[in-house]
């Protein structure tokens, strides 16, 4: 059975519970075992503030995962960059120089043991979308689903050993449609959610995430299915704000994370799968794949 | 009486070498008489120097310490011969390809110029003077590729009285320039201007046409080349196709037309198009079912579905190269190329000559009019992360080229150019380009990062910033053209491999130099013309052909050639044992009927020396490269002590030296612990040789040589028996090492010598080992 | 018809970059800078500006501008400007330069120097006091732990600790 250190971030634990729920019932399903250590924030939010502070932590947080001899699956896009590109940084920058000597003087060693990867990069990568698709019990055939790839889980293609192509991504396409369902394609698929502007300027952010909603809505599609928090908190947080705010929609577009939609083509019954903390209702999806809550 | 003669070059040797100190070493060697520095020693008033040293000082031996042979043996031989020397009285060694240019650490470098010159000067002590002897070569030429550069090149020297062989791999001559529509700067029409000469081919006496053919492989020398031609099958006699274009009707098959860029089909038998030369279908032979409709239907029978390839063997004294170019169509383009409406500038030439010339308005896969047209510069071009570096120069004039030929014939077209320079480089360019803002064509500054096509609508999309004016600008055209990088075309590597001339950094062929050599390659008697030398456009393109077709006719010359003394000789007694007839890759040596004797043909004779190892009876010596002479050259050259672990690189002059003189010239870095002896080929050296130089202090010997030819088997095995001795002996098997290496392959030297290097340090020196090395 | 009001002969002259006033030292604060290392190279195709997600939002937001502006040296403009803070960090400039630039690096290693010289918006200052005190972005509250609880998630450790950080320093306050 294969084991791994499961990195969450900062956001889910507190804010996105329901994708929490969601991963940790399917990784169960398909026999992916996920270990708890005391990760601490990836180090993401500092990278404004200082690069070298940010990828040490960065780093640190991976040299615990090393020192327990585990491989992170982190559910958390921003996560997956900032961890991997500390390490990709550490492997080949000759300005990781100021990394190590940071880590040094903590009294920490990363020496590039384990590896980082998002947990749909690893169900796509090494799990196996054939394997997935063995567990699917209740192919989704009625579903129209908008893929959301965001940005971090794609980009910059050159630390993430380019498994998928920035601008014509499949990885993900390939899982959703093993589940059954149809995907929609939108114009501005690969646009970015905002998230990492809305800290700074609300208006803007939500003003990025407007654009997609509105993409979504033309193209039809029942359901917006992402795998980030921030990306969550822009669209499916934030979805009633954008309405208020711009006077658009209504949108009315449920936003899935990827494991919630696997639980549902797996036969898992929702009330496992977090759906009481997604803001926008999913009530109108269940029922168009013949579930009710 | 020695005279040495050290060349500064102008900084390149003497910014980095302290010739002085140098000076003050050499002039301690016993013999030595004078030592000279110059800043320009090849300049008329250096050579003039060395004339007056050598008349003055009563000179009988003269070391030139400066770049490499390759540049300049022949001048200095020329000099010291003009005050009286024999020329092979001359040592010519190189301190700037293999020292200067390659060492980054000063001291290092000077010292290593020490150890160089001092085994020099050792090496002209040794020599003795030659004679060179007259044999006739081969006048003919090869030009490989027929578009308008080889075309121009046959044409050139046909006309000037020499027989030339156009190799061309398609059905037809004519190359990219046959797709184009209009030429600028002028807009004459590209097949119109381009079809005498095609024809003219075709009508020449003096060039024998092979089309459908390809190089498989060159053997031989400069003035001697054997190029064996495969010429694939065309299915039709071209004496006899009338092309009436009944077998066309009949055939089922429909595949692209490569000669429209894919946006239209053509049968599997085709005419390559209207001006084909030769004018006569051809088969697609990987496409062709076989089923022989078309051989029923022919009026003339000049179909035969079985025909089979052949192989042509052409002996020919130089060879030019034109191969052309092909455009990128992977890395950054894929952001742009995203349905039938995105096309490339090569299908707007075709899309011009196939709708606008025959009349009509242009519409879209839909039939809808297209009224706006949006042209993207740089794809792929000045983008080293997914592309290519470098920029492919002619298409900032063919895309105003094209945009105004659009305008003139649709006037109500809406023309925007997307540019990140506007590069209007030659004469008349630049007018063409104000000419078109005179037609209200749009010029925005700022590329666009993708073209989108709405999933839903279809409608394309693109968003730029205009920078000139700081606004994002948002476009949906009907038509947009993507401009890609210019590359070389896909065969050129394996025909470089097989030809053995060096390829660029970016992917063309590398001149011998930019500046004063272009055209020609690192290889005597092999030039190149036109796009295989990078982008360029036609008039360049001619210009290098003309100029190819100059550089033959002066090493064809008169039909001979003055062929070297370095050639095998018999010293000693010769006992028939034959063994030396065996072994020469060259088959230059013969058993006399008669005598019994060996006899060498010094025309066939490669001066390689593989024969004088295998003479059981060490009768036979090469010229100039005498056991002697390459002996005392390696003990000059370990005489300057120093901690560090020495290692003699012995490299086969074909294409060893040249190579590290490659890597020279694109100034890669080595550690100077590799002191190079040039030797003819790595073959010449026996077992007792290479042990010597160990015991003369070498810590590592590698033997470079062309892994693709017997010298380089040869070396092989010698390097695996000395192996074998030198375990015998108690030393370790990696104190000789033979590392294959071709000229295109110069860019792996630096790391080839690391690697080396490193296993020696952990080796340590020879002398520190047990010091039981023994003569046989 | 409206009348034209012409501007100070003084104020025109502020229009007017005098080469003088530009910081070299910028750019080179911006080279040492992990990430910043490739902008010299910048050619000012765009492709950046005509990638980013706020160009259509915002036309003000510009990353090419900022870069040339940061080459030229004007250091205060490009500083006290609020553009480098709105960047979402989405990487599509770096994915696309051709040159390899690496925009979103260069545009951190700006805000990182604009720390250091003491220009932040405020909601950095939280950030950085949070993960000192709590190793987090958010503080867990008891709220949390129990909604975790009702899902069966594990609870979490309020505070963790796997890398030590000095908000002091690192916001370049006095202490």
């Amino acid at each position: 059975m294969s084991e791994f250190a499961l990195f969450l971030g900062c956001t889910i634990p507190v804010r996105c519970l329901g994708y929490e729920a969601s991963t940790r019932r399917i990784a169960e399903e398909l026999g992916i075992k996920l270990v708890d250590l005391n990760f601490s924030c990836c180090g993401y939010p500092l990278k404004h503030v200082d690069v070298v502070t940010a990828r040490s932590m960065a780093a640190a947080n991976l040299a615990l995962a090393e020192s327990k001899g585990l491989n992170i699956l982190t559910i958390c896009s921003a996560c997956s960059g900032t961890l991997t590109d500390a390490k990709f940084n550490l492997e080949n920058d000759p300005s990781a120089e100021k990394v190590k000597k940071e880590l040094e003087k903590q009294g920490i060693s990363y020496k590039g043991g384990i590896w980082v990867k998002h947990f749909v990069r690893y169900l796509y990568e090494d799990y196996g979308v054939d394997r997935i698709k063995e567990h699917v019990k209740v192919p989704l055939k009625n579903l129209r689903i908008a893929i959301h790839h965001g940005c971090h889980y794609l980009r910059p293609s050159e630390i993430y050993d380019e498994f998928d192509d920035p601008e014509h991504p499949k990885s993900v396409r390939e899982i959703v449609e093993a589940l059954g369902a149809t995907v929609v394609d939108y114009a501005g698929e690969l646009d970015c959610c905002g998230g990492g502007t809305i800290a700074f300027n609300q208006k803007l952010g939500a003003a990025l995430a407007k654009k997609k909603l509105d993409n979504v809505k033309r193209a039809g599609a029942d359901a917006i299915v992402l795998f980030c928090p921030f990306c969550a908190i822009m669209y499916d947080g934030h979805q009633r704000f954008i309405e208020e705010q711009f006077k658009s929609g209504p949108y009315n577009i449920p936003v899935l994370f990827l494991p919630q939609l696997m639980g549902l083509a797996f036969g898992i019954d929702p009330s496992e799968l977090g759906f009481e903390y997604n803001a926008v209702d999913v009530q109108p999806l269940l029922e168009k794949i013949g579930e009710r809550k | 009486m020695i005279g040495v003669f050290i060349c500064e070059c102008g900084g390149n040797i003497g910014d980095v070498v302290d010739v002085n100190e140098v000076k003050e070493s050499i002039q301690k060697i016993p013999d030595v008489k004078t030592v000279r520095i110059e800043r320009f020693l090849c300049s008329k008033l250096g050579l003039k120097r060395i004339i007056d040293s050598v008349k003055k000082l009563d000179l009988d031996r003269v070391v030139v310490a400066s770049c490499s042979p390759h540049m300049h043996e022949e001048t200095f031989r020329e000099t010291i011969a003009e005050a009286g020397l024999n020329p092979y009285l001359l040592v010519h060694t190189n301190i700037r390809e293999q020292d200067s240019w390659v060492t980054k650490d000063k001291r290092k470098a000077t010292e290593k110029a020490i150890a160089i010159i001092t085994g020099a000067v050792n090496r002209a002590r040794k020599l003795q003077p030659l004679k060179e002897t007259r044999v006739e070569i081969s006048r003919d030429a090869m030009v490989i590729g027929g578009g308008i550069a080889g075309i121009t090149a046959a044409l050139q020297l046909s006309n000037s009285g020499y027989h030339v062989v156009l190799v061309e791999k398609k059905p037809s001559v004519g190359g990219r320039m046959a797709q184009l529509s209009k030429v600028f700067p002028t807009l004459d029409c590209a097949p119109c201007i381009l079809s005498p000469r095609m024809a003219d081919v075709d009508k020449s006496s003096n060039i024998t046409l092979l089309t459908n053919s390809e190089v498989k492989k060159v053997s031989g020398g400069p003035g001697n080349f054997e190029v064996r031609v495969r010429v694939n099958p065309r299915g039709v006699d071209p004496e006899k196709c009338l092309r009436c274009g009944k077998c066309e009707k009949v055939c089922e098959v429909e595949v692209p037309d490569e000669y429209e860029a894919g946006l239209y089909t053509r049968k599997a038998i085709h005419l390559p198009f209207a001006q084909a030369v030769p004018a006569a279908y051809a088969i697609d032979f990987e496409n062709c079912t076989r089923c022989g409709k078309c051989m029923e239907v022919c009026p003339a029978q000049a179909i035969n579905i079985n025909e089979e390839e052949r192989e042509e063997t052409y002996r020919v004294g130089a060879i030019i190269v034109t191969t052309g170019y092909d455009l990128l169509d992977r890395g950054e383009i894929e952001r742009y190329k995203v349905n039938e409406s995105t096309i490339t500038s090569l299908q707007l030439e075709r899309l011009i000559e196939n709708e606008l010339a025959a009349g009509k308005v242009l519409k879209n896969k839909q039939g809808k009019r297209i009224k706006e047209v949006a042209f993207i510069l740089c794809v792929g071009s000045r983008n080293p992360h997914k592309g290519v570096p470098y920029c492919s120069k002619v298409c900032c004039p063919y895309s105003v080229k094209e945009a105004i030929l659009l305008k003139k014939t649709l006037p109500y077209l809406r023309v925007w150019i997307y540019y990140t320079d506007m590069r209007m480089y030659g004469r008349g360019y630049e007018e063409l380009y104000r000419q078109a803002r005179e037609m209200n064509i749009n010029f925005i500054h700022g590329k666009p990062a993708e073209v989108t096509a709405d999933p839903q609508t279809g409608k394309l999309q693109l968003i730029a910033e205009d920078i000139d004016t700081g606004q994002i600008i948002k476009n949906s055209p009907d038509l947009v053209v993507l401009c890609p990088a210019i590359i070389p075309s896909g065969d050129l590597h394996d025909l470089a491999g097989r030809l053995n001339i060096a390829i660029g950094e970016d992917g063309f062929i590398a001149e011998k130099h930019p500046k004063l050599s272009p055209v020609s390659t690192m290889r005597e008697g092999i030039y190149a013309a036109g796009t295989a030398l990078g982008p360029k456009d036609i008039r360049e393109s001619v210009v290098d052909a003309r100029s190819t077709a100059a550089k033959v006719i002066e090493f064809l010359g008169e039909g001979y050639k003055d062929i070297s003394p370095i050639k095998a000789q018999l010293v000693g007694e010769c006992h028939g044992a034959g063994e030396c007839v065996k072994v020469c890759p060259y088959n230059a040596i013969t058993l006399n009927e008669t005598t019994g004797k060996a006899e060498i043909n010094i025309l066939a004779c490669n001066g390689c020396g593989a024969c004088i190892p295998a003479c059981p009876y060490h009768a036979l010596q090469l010229a100039h490269y005498t056991k002697e002479q390459i002996m005392e050259e390696v003990k000059g050259l370990l005489s300057v002590p120093s901690e560090d672990v020495k290692i003699v690189g012995f490299f086969g002059d074909s294409t060893a030296y040249p190579a590290a003189d490659a890597a020279g010239v694109a100034r890669l870095n080595y550690p100077p612990n590799l002191l190079i002896v040039r030797v003819p080929s790595t073959a010449l050296l026996d077992t007792d040789t290479l042990i010597e130089t160990l015991n003369m202090g070498a810590d590592g010997i590698m033997l470079c040589e062309n892994g693709d030819t017997k010298e380089g088997e040869i070396t092989e095995q010698r390097v695996k028996e000395t192996q074998t001795k030198l375990e015998e002996m108690g030393l370790e098997k990696e104190r000789i090492f033979y590392q294959p290496l071709a000229i295109p392959a110069y860019k792996s030297l630096p790391y080839m010598v690391e690697t080396y290097l490193s296993k020696i340090k952990k080796i340590g020196k020879t002398q520190t080992k047990t010091a039981t090395l023994t003569k046989k | 018809m409206g009348s034209v009001t012409f501007m100070a002969e003084s104020e025109t002259e502020k229009l007017v970059v005098e080469t003088e006033s530009l910081d070299s030292s910028f750019v080179r604060k911006i080279l040492k800078h992990p990430g910043g290392e490739q902008i010299l190279v910048c050619f000012q195709c765009g492709v950046c500006t005509s990638s980013c997600p706020l160009r259509l939002i915002s036309p003000e937001y510009n990353p090419r501008r900022i870069v040339k502006e940061a080459l030229l040296g004007m250091k205060d403009l490009v500083l006290s400007s609020d553009f480098i803070w709105f960047c979402a960090d989405c990487n599509a400039c770096t994915e696309r330069c051709p040159q390899g630039v690496n925009p979103s690096e260069v545009m951190k290693a700006i805000k990182n120097i604009a720390v250091e010289e003491g220009i932040a918006p405020p909601a950095v200052k939280k950030i950085v006091e949070n993960i000192e005190e709590h190793g987090r972005l958010y503080p867990i509250e008891d709220f949390t732990q129990e909604e975790r609880e009702m899902l069966d998630l594990p609870e979490i450790e309020p505070d963790v600790e796997v890398f030590k950080i000095n908000k002091k320093k690192l916001l370049g306050e006095k202490t």
